[in-house]
């Protein structure tokens, strides 16, 4: 209101407003009292602040007159003091000026004759430099650096704080100390010199000064860094000359440099590091660094040995122990009189067949790698380390094996001679204890890795060879290899001087990264190890491997480094001379500070070893806790699996009972036409007096007796009676395209009329199967491989051969919901699909675990090397025995494919044709079960061994393990075995070669 | 645009060629018993009065600019002394009243009104100065004093008024209260 009055009275004062808005303002202004009293308020307002303007103008020019008049004045006083002091000027000069000066100079000239007085060189100009009492830095014409600090002098055996003249000398080129004539003799040898100086201070008043012991740090720049260069103190001779006596030995202060600027890194570690774009931040380099602490050459091997497990073995590693089926009767039988109770005994011998095919004649010696090392425990105790590293699902029995257990247990000796004595027996890491239920035996083995340890007390003064030998044999679930013995030598120092015995003296196979990270330190800060120069020689000591080395630097960090440097060439590393002949000294640090950190080293190595074991104790622990899921996982399959082929076996049976028994209306008593079977039994001979007559005789049997081959033969098996249609089974064929880009391949059956689901396998991308007549199915052939799930769907599945197939890629998400889906039919569901899903989704996350692991052994072995620097010139010789060196490992790896005469590695193995079922079969018809054994009940296993050739046949069937007592089982089975038909030979880069079989068959009577 | 009723610059020039006079003015005061200090403000207060009066249209000068300076310097001196009951100013009686008038008594107004003035901020003073004693333009404001535009510094133009106004009110106030206490011991 009141400021667009304000807006409207202005403008109005202003005539701004047009003649319309003027007359109404005024009309308005007439009417409205209130508007009235405001345009004269404002009004007056304006002539206010108008009047207060013109005083501000009034008092700005009054300022300026006054400052006017203030100019003048000064001006004027100006001018008057100006004369006057040219008048005392010339007053000065007149009078004062050259008593004054000469005063002075007569001053100067009698200090300057004081301290010519005591110049050391008669014929070289001095410097003379200004010295405040403050550290200073000067430097000299020909460029010598001096730094004096106020600790620099004494005054009369007092320290000296305040001003001082510096005089200074030098005589830095040839011809100047030609020119003065001086000398360069040390008593009657001559030197060679790079240069003279002499320095003097005096006190303003012309005292000479004394150097205190810090005095003054003087840096000659040199055209050429000779070796052996020395500071020789002059003295003057009686006719001139200088004498040169008292050389000392040079010394360059080291070049300071924060602690967080410097790089210990071993010299290739971060470039490569770098190359591979690994993380930036230090931490985490350390912490990396840090993790190869532990790891020693061993290590190096295994891991290589890894590698290429990776790539022979297949994939996927088979179930553990699939034996342990809780429903299974514990063997496989083949037993004419007792019929196969259920299914899953039929699985059973499946399965173990399977496992047989491996490669089984091998030796101890290729499952394993063993290296052996001395590791120096001071006090003249060393520890003999024997590494064994172990492949993939085998096992190596423990040095000391439980009572009653039949293992041959490894052993570990060393041979006695003078030159050591044994201190204990032989230790090892903790086995692992089982008690296996089919063998019903305790365990004690070793998986993975073991050391074996035995201390020794060395008495010899020389180095010496340390023979020993090991024996051991390697087991997997199926039995063990023929047992191995070796020999071994490693190289063992002697006892050296009584002051070095606790330390290794050769060279380890690096610097350890506790160590380095210890002195890594801000607190090391302002020692000889945080300067440019020990970075230097990090490089250098990061070569040598020798823990030792670094020692010397570490822990004298109150001697100059060019000491140090000499020490270390004395321990045999030449390449140290070039740093000794740097000359470089120390950095003074008191006695306190220097013990404090002695005693962090210590405790700081400790701790990052700690933390370096904790580390990797960590990631091992959780990679054995994912393993141990994963087992879990597959064993819960197993013993699912098993489950559910008893279950579906025994639905189909029944089905197929129901089936026949609805058309026969009959259940028991029927006899088969045509078949007959021997029988001894007397009740049927009905001859009770003498040897019972081997007779032929129809069989009799109940409708399941009957009916019961049906299932799990599946055989195009079409027998009728009279009144009876076929159970029958047809083929079902199926290929899968590209089936070696899948891990697993598997076709699941949903049999409508049953409520269980059956789960097939593809063998080389085939399914053979045989379908029940008289049921519906529906199909899904499933893959899985590291990238996902793969499904083809056959919704109304018959008999027939579907020639080729190809699976479609599917999501996790989608691969569940179809097999729910089809599983959803299924009544009662006995095993729920859910199970198998976990385990399948669980395989597939196993892959990238997996893939993981790989990648990070892989990417430590790029590591490793700029960690190891020493590792391949250092381990040769210590690694005496290596049953197999890496690169052994590798051409074997490589050769295999070549290699024909290799009977233990084959791509596909030799298979019976007809599958397994057709074997067990065969030999389910044709083996007799010896008299003997039936007399003594005898039961038990022949392991059988023999080989399948190019074309198939079967030759060198040997025994490798009979049942005891029982020769006419093994040779019942052996005979068997020899009228098998011919294999379809096993295979490598397709081609039919020569392989090794081996076949478990079981006895059994009742 | 308000334009000044004279111009700034011809002013200032006309005040330091009237200001050479002030050493002479301060003896003349010095005379009535007037201290240095107060000589200066009487004659600032003097020239106010002057060049208010040079620009009233209404006003015909008698005198050389001068001797009215020095004429109402007197007459500020005795009214001053007047108002400080100052013995021996009855003498004089007769010399104020010949210039007394008016317009005189109106200025010894605006004096005490204007003082409240002082009580505004130091911005607002400046604003005020430089756009109805000065004659300035809006956008040369705005840039002298840091607003950010014209309209900016118009509308702190606004506010800075209506502060004087009400300053102004109050001191009116305040002033007339004042007055009859004043008549009455005049009176008496």
């Amino acid at each position: 209101m009141e400021t667009n009055w304000n807006q409207l009275i202005e403008r109005y004062l202003n005539n701004e407003l047009s003649a319309e808005g003027k007359t109404a303002f005024e009309a308005e202004l007439k009417q409205n009292s209130e508007l009235q009293n405001e345009f004269e308020l404002h009004k007056l307002t304006k002539e206010l602040i108008q009047r207060n303007s013109l005083r501000t103008l009034v008092k700005e020019s009054g300022k300026w007159f006054h400052l006017k008049k203030v100019l003048v004045n000064s001006g004027i006083i100006l001018v008057i003091t100006g004369i006057l002091a040219a008048a005392i000027y010339v007053f000065a000069v007149r009078t004062g000026k050259p008593d004054q000066a000469q005063k002075q100079e007569v001053l100067k000239q009698e200090l300057m004759k004081q301290m010519e007085t005591s110049l050391a060189f008669d014929k070289i100009d001095p410097e003379y430099f200004q010295f405040t009492g403050k550290s200073d830095v000067f430097l000299s014409e020909s460029g010598v650096l001096l730094s004096i600090t106020d600790e620099s002098f004494l005054l009369d055996g007092k320290s000296y704080k305040g001003e001082a003249i510096i005089q200074w000398q030098e005589a830095q080129e040839a011809s100047d100390i030609v020119k003065a004539g001086l000398s360069t003799t040390s008593g009657d040898q001559l030197l060679e010199t790079q240069g003279m100086f002499s320095l003097n201070a005096f006190t303003p008043e012309g005292k000479k000064l004394q150097l205190t012991d810090k005095g003054v740090y003087v840096q000659v720049p040199v055209d050429e860094l000779k070796k052996d260069m020395k500071l020789f103190t002059g003295v003057p001779g009686k006719n001139g000359t200088i004498d040169w006596q008292a050389p000392v030995e040079l010394e360059r202060l080291p070049k300071p440099k924060g602690m967080e600027k410097m790089d210990l890194f071993p010299p290739r570690y971060e470039p490569k590091l770098n190359e591979l774009k690994w993380f930036k931040e230090k931490t985490k380099r350390d912490s990396l660094y840090l993790s190869f602490e532990e790891e020693d050459s061993i290590d190096s091997t295994a891991s290589f040995f890894e590698d290429i497990q990776m790539y022979n073995q297949p994939k996927m590693e088979s179930p553990k122990r699939i034996s342990e089926n809780p429903n299974s009767t514990g063997a496989a039988q083949i037993a004419m009189i007792t019929p196969p109770k259920t299914g899953s005994t039929f699985y059973q011998l499946f399965s173990e067949t399977k496992k047989a095919q491996q490669p089984a004649v091998e030796s101890a010696k290729d499952k394993t790698r063993w290296n052996f090392n001395v590791h120096y425990l001071g006090n003249n105790e060393a520890m003999v380390i024997a590494t064994v590293t172990i492949a993939k699902n085998w096992h190596i029995n423990a040095l000391n094996t439980p009572k009653g257990s039949f293992g041959l247990a490894t052993n570990f000796k060393l041979k006695g001679t003078p030159n050591y004595t044994l201190i204990g027996k032989p230790s090892e890491s903790k086995p692992i204890l089982q008690h296996d239920d089919v063998a019903d035996e305790d365990l004690a083995y070793h998986q993975g890795g073991v050391q074996f340890r035995q201390k020794i007390k060395i008495s010899s003064k020389k180095e010496f060879t340390l023979d020993g030998s090991y024996f051991y044999t390697a087991c997997n679930e199926n039995g063990c290899l023929p047992p191995y013995q070796g020999t071994f030598s490693v190289k063992v120092n002697g006892v050296k001087g009584s002051n070095q015995i606790s330390e290794p003296n050769g060279p380890t196979s690096h610097i350890p990264p506790s160590k380095v990270l210890a002195i890594w330190n801000k607190k090391f800060n302002g020692t000889n190890l945080s300067t440019q120069d020990f970075e230097d020689r990090m490089k250098e000591i990061h070569e040598t491997c020798n823990e030792k080395v670094f020692d010397v630097y570490a822990k004298n960090l109150n001697t100059p480094l060019w000491e140090l440097d000499q020490r270390v060439v004395k321990m045999g590393y030449p390449r140290f001379q070039r740093f000794a002949d740097q000359k470089v000294g120390m950095i003074q640090m008191d006695d306190v500070h220097q013990q404090n950190l002695a005693a962090f080293y210590e405790k700081a190595i400790e701790t990052l070893r700690e933390k370096g074991r904790k580390e990797v104790e960590m990631a091992l622990k959780k990679e054995e806790q994912w393993d141990n899921e994963v087992q879990d996982e597959r064993q819960k399959e197993v013993l699912l699996k098993g489950i559910r082929e008893t279950l579906n076996a025994k639905e189909e049976t029944d089905f197929n009972l129901a089936h026949m028994a609805k058309q026969l209306k009959q259940t028991v008593g029927f006899a088969i036409t045509g078949k007959t079977v021997d029988s001894r039994d007397r009740l049927v001979s009905g001859s009770w007096s003498g040897a019972p007559a081997k007779r032929q005789l129809p069989i009799v049997v109940n409708i399941d007796r009957y009916a019961r081959p049906f299932r799990p033969n599946r055989n195009i098996y079409t027998r009728t009676t009279i009144k009876m249609k076929p159970v029958s089974y047809e083929a079902f064929t199926a290929n899968v395209e590209a089936f070696k880009d899948f891990d697993r391949l598997y076709f699941y059956l949903f049999p409508k009329q049953v409520n269980s689901y059956q789960r097939r396998d593809f063998v080389n991308g085939r399914l053979n199967h045989s379908l029940n007549d008289a049921m519906d199915y529906s199909g899904l052939a499933f893959g899985l491989n590291e990238d996902g799930f793969y499904l083809f769907e056959i919704p109304e599945l018959r008999a027939k051969d579907f020639g080729s197939i190809k699976l479609q890629k599917v999501s996790e998400k989608q691969f569940e919901a179809r097999l729910e889906q089809l599983n959803e039919r299924r009544g009662v569901r006995a095993v729920p699909i859910k199970d198998e899903l976990n385990w399948l989704f669980k395989e597939k996350a196993n892959y990238k675990v997996q893939r993981k692991r790989r990648e990070n052994v892989q990417f430590r072995n790029t590591i490793r090397p700029t960690i190891y620097s020493c590792l391949r010139t250092e381990s040769t010789p210590s690694d005496t025995i290596q049953t197999l060196l890496p690169a052994t490992v590798k051409n074997l790896s490589q050769n295999k494919k070549e290699v024909k005469g290799s009977l233990d590695i084959v791509d596909e193995p030799a298979t019976f044709p007809g599958g397994n079922a057709a074997l067990l079969l065969f030999l389910r018809e044709n083996i007799q079960i010896p008299q003997e054994m039936i007399e003594k009940n005898i039961t038990g296993k022949v392991f059988l061994g023999f080989v399948v050739d190019e074309n198939g046949k079967i030759s060198n069937v040997t025994v490798k393990k009979g049942i005891p007592n029982c020769r006419e089982c093994d040779e019942e089975a052996v005979r068997v075995v020899k009228k098998l038909p011919p294999f379809m030979p096993g295979k490598v880069n397709g081609k039919n070669v020569a392989s090794r079989y081996s076949l478990p068959i079981s006895f059994k009577t009742n | 645009m308000e334009k000044p009723l004279y111009d700034p610059l011809e002013m200032k020039k006309e005040l330091a060629v009237l200001y050479k006079h002030f050493p002479e003015v301060k003896r003349l005061l010095r005379t009535f018993g007037c201290d240095g200090l107060t000589a200066e403000d009487l004659f600032q207060e003097a020239l106010i009065i002057y060049l208010r009066k040079k620009n009233d249209p209404d006003f015909e000068f008698q005198l050389a600019p001068i001797h009215f300076i020095k004429q109402t310097c007197k007459l500020l001196w005795f009214n001053a002394a007047r108002k400080e009951q100052k013995q021996g100013a009855g003498s004089l009686e007769t010399d104020l009243e010949d210039i007394s008038d008016s317009w005189m008594e109106k200025e010894l107004q605006y004096k005490q009104l204007e003082s409240a003035l002082t009580k505004i901020g130091a911005q607002c003073k400046e604003l005020l100065h430089l756009f109805y004693g000065l004659g300035w333009n809006m956008v040369d404001i705005a840039k002298k004093l840091d607003f950010r535009n014209d309209k900016v510094a118009k509308a702190q133009k606004y506010r800075c008024i209506q502060k004087a106004k009400d300053l102004v009110q109050e001191a009116q106030l305040d002033f007339d209260s004042a007055q009859p206490t004043f008549d009455s011991t005049q009176l008496i």
